[in-house]
């Protein structure tokens, strides 16, 4: 691995910073109708931008820097190109805990931290399940992530059974994968939660590089292989706990990003961690901003949940890669 | 050959189009709105099952349940033993009124997308059990309330009724107001075309925003809500909130003070729509 300078991280990742802001604001002004944030605004476009727009494009930012980041940190720890928090089952261990908040009728400051709680949990569950003699191959751990996941559906689907006709809606688009506009008090507990996750996870950068190369490589180098893998799955499904009741499943973002990310960046952890959450806000940032707007003018006039526009491009995308022969 | 396929197709139309009456003496329903047209048609104590939402009229809450809205239990439905069945046709209806035909059990399929639909159901299932006079009366009655309600709302001078047919209400009405129904506010989701809800507010004299979308309930986008500027709405979320809508402060309707809560289970395409029809013109002329 070549050394990575101070020069080139900061560069980098500013460089990625500013690419976010202006898809941010490209997001924000794209739409139904074109609307170009710094004019002057009628009553109406301020109230589709400021009030309708921004909340959800804020809220895709967040959930594509959360799913981009929590992959490649699963896939450096676990050494699985395939590793994602939606094929693990942390996702739908995030989702269980969203919906029986949302069954309960807890009030939203508590949900996250629900989700949160059941995400941590089929994390240590499925790695738990997946290792022998300290061992974790990369096809049990996948087997047994499909395994948990239709585990944590049935419960998912035997809550939907219980609850109003009306809940059972919102479960449902949950399960889609839909960005949508939020109050500005749920966005920033998700935010606290994200960055407080992002903040650790960046710092377990180093820690990431000598995991990659196997837990007894790592533990040759002298660091604290279970702490760290702890550290990572917590900071991880913090985040993960964070967007899922907002955003649902969305699917793909977690296992294409990294694939892009260390492509363009290469393999050290310390820049495709952070590098990796700012491509994916970018990407679902402008998935989500195609869902609002494909098919607005068309004689539906509806929307579709971003859930339906993550694996339509990212599946394509992810059969070239393998194509290409990437690892 | 052809002269064969031409018979056969005679002889099934033939067949199906002579609608086999009966007194049925065990009925079950398999949506809420289907529960109020049977005991409106008289027959509520011959009703042995209903569906755990069907909550009108309360008669119908002592009544076994044979399921949800969209799952119901063809066992369940099989144990009560009914003589016939009545459903919409929806996803799941195809296969289980094949089932329960097979059953040897009759099944009465009756469509209530739209208003016209509604009317036309009330009057078929009538003849299906033999109430057809009954059901008539209702139909006529339901047209001259719905007539009454929009005539009233005409001298409120708000909509003005243009030609009012004898028994027939057939109202032109002229669209004064633009407005949207809200199904659900988060995603949000719609009245759009071709249902009875859209009709409602057709009676109303309200242009709704949404008619121009061919799907019956679109999940709508807010941005063409805003950009559409209703002066009113009505909200039938089961949970009223109207901090929602306050934020949004270019919305005529906010600015208006016409955001309406309706009782979403007022609005069911049954006997009580022109009850529904009343809710909305008084919500929206007061």
């Amino acid at each position: 691995m070549k050394p990575l300078s101070i020069k080139k991280w900061t560069f980098t990742l500013v460089a990625l910073k500013i690419l976010t802001l202006s898809v941010f604001l490209l997001s924000l002004s794209l739409g139904g109708k074109l609307i170009w944030p710094f004019g002057t605004l009628s009553p109406e476009d301020h109230n589709i931008l400021w009030i309708s727009r921004l909340p959800r494009v804020f809220l895709a930012l967040m959930t594509g820097y959360a799913l981009g980041t929590s992959g490649t940190a699963f896939q450096g720890l676990l050494q699985n190109s395939l590793a994602d928090p939606y094929i693990l089952g942390v996702s739908s261990g995030a989702a269980l805990g969203s919906i029986l908040g949302l069954a309960f009728h807890l009030p939203f400051e508590m949900i996250p931290v629900l989700s949160f709680a059941s995400a941590f949990g089929a994390m240590i569950l499925v790695y738990t399940l997946a290792s022998k003699n300290k061992q974790v191959t990369p096809h049990t751990l996948l087997l047994t992530g499909v395994i948990l996941n239709a585990f944590l559906f049935a419960f998912i689907l035997l809550l939907n059974g219980l609850v109003s006709f009306e809940q059972s809606q919102k479960i449902i688009f949950l399960l889609m994968g839909n960005i949508g506009t939020e109050s500005f008090d749920k966005l920033l507990l998700v935010t606290a939660f994200v960055f407080v996750g992002s903040l650790f996870l960046t710092r377990e950068g180093y820690a990431l590089n000598l995991l990659s190369s196997g837990a007894e490589s790592a533990a040759a180098s002298g660091i604290d292989v279970p702490r760290h893998r702890k550290r990572i799955f917590f900071f991880a499904s913090l985040m993960i706990g964070a967007v899922v009741p907002l955003a649902g499943l969305v699917g793909f973002i977690g296992l294409f990003v990294p694939h892009i990310t260390r492509f363009i960046f290469g393999p050290d952890h310390r820049l495709v961690i952070p590098a990796s959450g700012w491509i994916g806000a970018m990407v679902l940032m402008l998935c989500d901003t195609l869902a609002r707007s494909a098919l607005i003018w068309t004689s539906y006039q509806t929307e579709l949940p971003v859930g339906a526009i993550t694996p339509l491009l990212g599946a394509p995308f992810f059969l070239f890669l393998l194509k290409r022969g990437l690892k | 050959m052809k002269r064969k396929i031409i018979i056969l197709f005679f002889l099934i139309f033939f067949l199906h189009g002579r609608a086999e009456t009966k007194d049925y003496q065990r009925l079950i329903s398999l949506k809420p709105n289907l529960t109020e047209i049977l005991f409106a048609l008289g027959v509520g104590d011959h009703v042995v099952g209903v569906t755990t939402y069907c909550k009108h009229p309360p008669e119908a809450l002592k009544i076994s349940k044979i399921g949800g809205y969209s799952n119901p239990s063809l066992e369940k439905i099989l144990l009560l033993k009914p003589d016939l069945v009545v459903m919409i046709p929806d996803s799941t209806s195809p296969q289980l009124e094949a089932s329960i035909r097979k059953a040897g059990i009759a099944t009465l399929v009756l469509k209530t997308n739209s208003l016209e639909d509604v009317y036309e159901s009330i009057e078929k299932l009538g003849e299906k059990i033999q109430k057809g006079e009954r059901a008539q009366k209702l139909v006529r009655e339901m047209k001259h309330n719905m007539c009454v309600s929009s005539r009233e709302s005409a001298s409120g001078g708000d909509v003005a009724i243009s030609r009012v047919n004898s028994g027939d209400c057939f109202a032109s009405l002229a669209m004064t107001k633009k407005g949207i129904l809200v199904i659900q506010r988060s995603p949000l989701i719609v009245v759009g075309s071709g249902t009875f809800l859209s009709d409602l507010l057709k009676f109303a004299g309200i242009e709704n925003i949404a008619g121009g979308s061919k799907l019956a309930y679109p999940r709508f986008s807010m941005e063409q809500l805003i950009a559409n500027s209703p002066d009113v709405i009505f909200d039938m979320d089961t949970a009223p909130d109207p901090d929602f809508w306050e934020k949004y402060t270019s919305l005529p309707a906010v600015k208006n003070n016409s955001v309406y809560f309706l009782d979403p289970d007022l609005f069911v395409p049954g006997p009580r729509l022109p009850k529904a029809l009343k809710n909305l013109h008084e919500a929206s002329l007061h």
